[in-house]
């Protein structure tokens, strides 16, 4: 059976930075305080003419540019955002985004899949083309996603009381898109090493994104801290059983670690829940919610691009990725990044 | 090789919510394949038009959720374990499910993979401009071993001409404080002409390129869009009519449903005899074609 491998990585986050401050002015100062507190400071926003087709098709088109390969070599590209804004506000059904993604990129002999799996849906469609990629049926594919997210904060701007109510989280999310190419693998010291999810439908309602039926536009209503605490009592107990599958996985073996962002501080949480739970000191954690918000099915690879472009992750690291999403969605990745370069210049 | 363990289909007018469809298709499916819904690892939901227009989460993880199917990981004692996400690819998700679950099988990451589709106008209730007939339906597939029967390859042929024939979305602006009520789709005046040239075009390339004979295939089941859609594949790629499914007189346009509806149908009329070959072509928004052949 073959492997696959990260081959290159793409971002793209609008110019548009919105502090705090500026995003919450004239709101209960209770609000600022719960985002303050929870170690957020600030967010990339879309402009006007930003959506989530265009935010997802500029980063694959910045992933092409860290790429060996041309689109018209893609074998599949699979769209995976929550958000799926076209032309404005418009939740856009039909026809599949990943056929518009093919056509404008030019990967024209491309299998396009649209998926939706919440915040998971970046590392789920790695898990689809690493499945694809393993058992020899496709050599490639590009998996993008583009979140034009900040629209549920504007919803949640005009309908939150306080830091109790449900659209607290609307207030921590950030727009941008990603994008990833995985080929086959021949080499041992650069492969996804492992992939494994399961769904915790136990908590599938404790996050639900819907258009809001009081004002114009989408929103978000999240049981914030049941969900954290549901998952912190979870992903430890998958992780281990994850690792006694895959058993040649210790821990101790992953130079970084990537968390889904939702905050700063419930990274550092879950960052000591993990030490106290398996007595072992995670390394390499790596934490950019602070500058660029939760950007959704994004936030892992936004999170591992700028650690690229940054030459934080030298080549030969494992790097395992921990997914918590709505649904309730549990998933690890593990890889071994090999020659990944940023040149595309995104911010 | 994925194989078609059982189907259901549900056409009760009285269900409102498109996951209530799915719920009531789900259980009758894994009944009737004898399955202990705890054994289902993989669960796809194909629907694309949803209640109140749901962005988030997954509409598969709220229909596990209400099949009570590996609900946690704590305290579970069967030790199974269920993968949801959905799929968005419109009239053609079944075969794209499909081709996903096929490579998990032949992994051996899974072994049975539930399929489930349903729409609904986002509001639940009837709408005379939503196109698409409220059926729920679902699949069971499961990992065989053997080569003699199951899904061989399944293709996919997208148009690039940006004439996409159907678009739908819900204008969440212009919706005002009703964004979860309604959605609207625009059909063009020749999409079903097209769309019936583009799919012919996919089917023949498909059979001609793997020296597949017409005369092999028993009966085609395909994407019900508008009345007359299968025959006139059926007669366009000269393949024997006797037994062509075509369900939009009855059913309407089942949308996500369509090909997962005509396999249980057609096993209903006697059609799916042991060795047949089956065509499936799925025909959509894009344009799109699909198209894969199954043995019974």
């Amino acid at each position: 059976m073959y492997k696959s491998k990260f081959e290159s990585i793409g971002a793209y986050t609008p110019e548009k930075i919105v502090t705090n401050e500026e995003l919450l002015t004239g709101k209960d100062a209770s609000i600022l305080l719960a985002l303050d507190t929870a170690g957020i400071k600030k967010r990339r926003w879309r402009a006007q003419s930003e959506d989530s087709v265009k935010i997802a098709i500029t980063a694959a088109g910045n992933c092409l540019k860290n790429s060996s390969y041309k689109a018209s070599d893609l074998e599949v590209v699979i769209y995976s955002s929550i958000t799926r804004f076209h032309g404005g506000l418009k939740h856009h059904l039909e026809p599949a985004i990943s056929l518009l993604a093919k056509n404008r990129l030019g990967a024209h002999s491309a299998i396009n899949l649209d998926i939706t799996n919440a915040c998971a849906g970046m590392l789920t469609g790695a898990y689809i083309l690493d499945n694809m990629i393993r058992s020899g049926s496709v050599r490639n594919g590009m998996v993008i996603s583009g979140e034009c997210i900040t629209p549920i904060s504007e919803t949640a701007l005009k309908e939150i009381k306080d830091r109790h109510d449900d659209q607290l989280a609307s207030l921590t999310v950030g727009d941008a898109g990603a994008a990833f190419i995985l080929d086959r693998s021949d080499d041992e010291n650069e492969c996804i090493e492992f992939i494994n999810f399961t769904t915790i439908a136990a908590f599938a309602k404790h996050c639900i994104g819907v258009p809001s039926n009081r004002n114009p536009g989408p929103a978000m209503y999240t049981k914030t801290k049941e969900l954290y605490i549901e998952s912190f009592k979870r992903l430890p107990v998958f992780l281990k059983t994850v690792l006694e599958k895959n058993n040649k996985s210790q821990m101790d073996d992953y130079d970084f670690n990537i968390y889904h962002q939702t905050s700063p501080k419930v990274i550092e949480l879950f960052r000591q829940h993990l030490k106290y739970y398996f007595n072992w000191e995670p390394r390499g954690v790596i934490v950019n919610v602070d500058e660029y918000g939760n950007t959704a099915s994004t936030s892992h690879f936004v999170a591992l691009h700028n650690a690229i472009k940054e030459k934080k992750i030298p080549r030969g690291s494992r790097v395992l990725f921990y997914s918590a999403a709505s649904g309730l969605v549990l998933g690890l990745l593990s890889a071994k990044i090999g020659s990944l370069g940023v040149r595309d210049g995104a911010n | 090789m994925a194989r078609i363990k059982s189907t259901s289909i549900v056409t009760d007018c009285s269900i409102k919510s498109c996951i209530d469809l799915a719920v009531r298709a789900a259980d009758q499916c894994m009944e009737k394949a004898g399955i202990d819904r705890n054994e289902i690892n993989m669960l796809i939901s194909i629907g694309n038009y949803k209640d109140d227009n749901m962005a988030e989460p997954a509409q598969a993880a709220l229909i596990q959720h209400r099949l009570g199917m590996n609900l946690d990981i704590m305290n579970n004692t069967n030790g199974g374990s269920t993968f949801s996400f959905d799929i968005m690819n419109g009239a053609c998700g079944f075969l794209y499910a499909v081709r996903v679950v096929e490579d998990f099988m032949k992994n051996g990451t899974i072994t049975n993979a539930l399929i489930i589709s349903s729409d609904v106008h986002p509001s639940k209730e009837y709408s005379p401009a939503f196109p698409y007939s409220k059926i729920g339906a679902a699949v069971l597939l499961s990992h065989s071993e053997a080569n003699n029967y199951g899904f061989r390859e399944i293709i996919f042929k997208t148009s690039s001409d940006g004439n996409h024939g159907l678009r739908s979305y819900a204008d969440l602006i212009a919706l005002g404080n009703e964004g979860r009520k309604e959605v609207t789709i625009q059909i063009d005046d020749d999409y079903h002409g097209r769309l019936n040239d583009f799919s012919v075009v996919a089917a023949r390339d498909y059979l001609q390129s793997r020296s597949i004979p017409v005369s092999e295939i028993k009966t085609i089941i395909s994407s019900q869009p508008v009345s007359g859609f299968s025959v006139k594949l059926s007669k366009a790629l000269g393949i024997d009519g006797s037994q062509t499914v075509d369900l939009y007189d009855e059913f309407g346009d089942p949308h996500s449903s369509a090909l997962i509806l005509g396999y249980h149908i057609a096993g209903e009329r006697g059609y799916l005899r042991d060795n047949d070959a089956i065509l499936f072509i799925g025909a959509g928004a894009g344009l799109t074609a699909a198209c894969g052949l199954y043995l019974v």
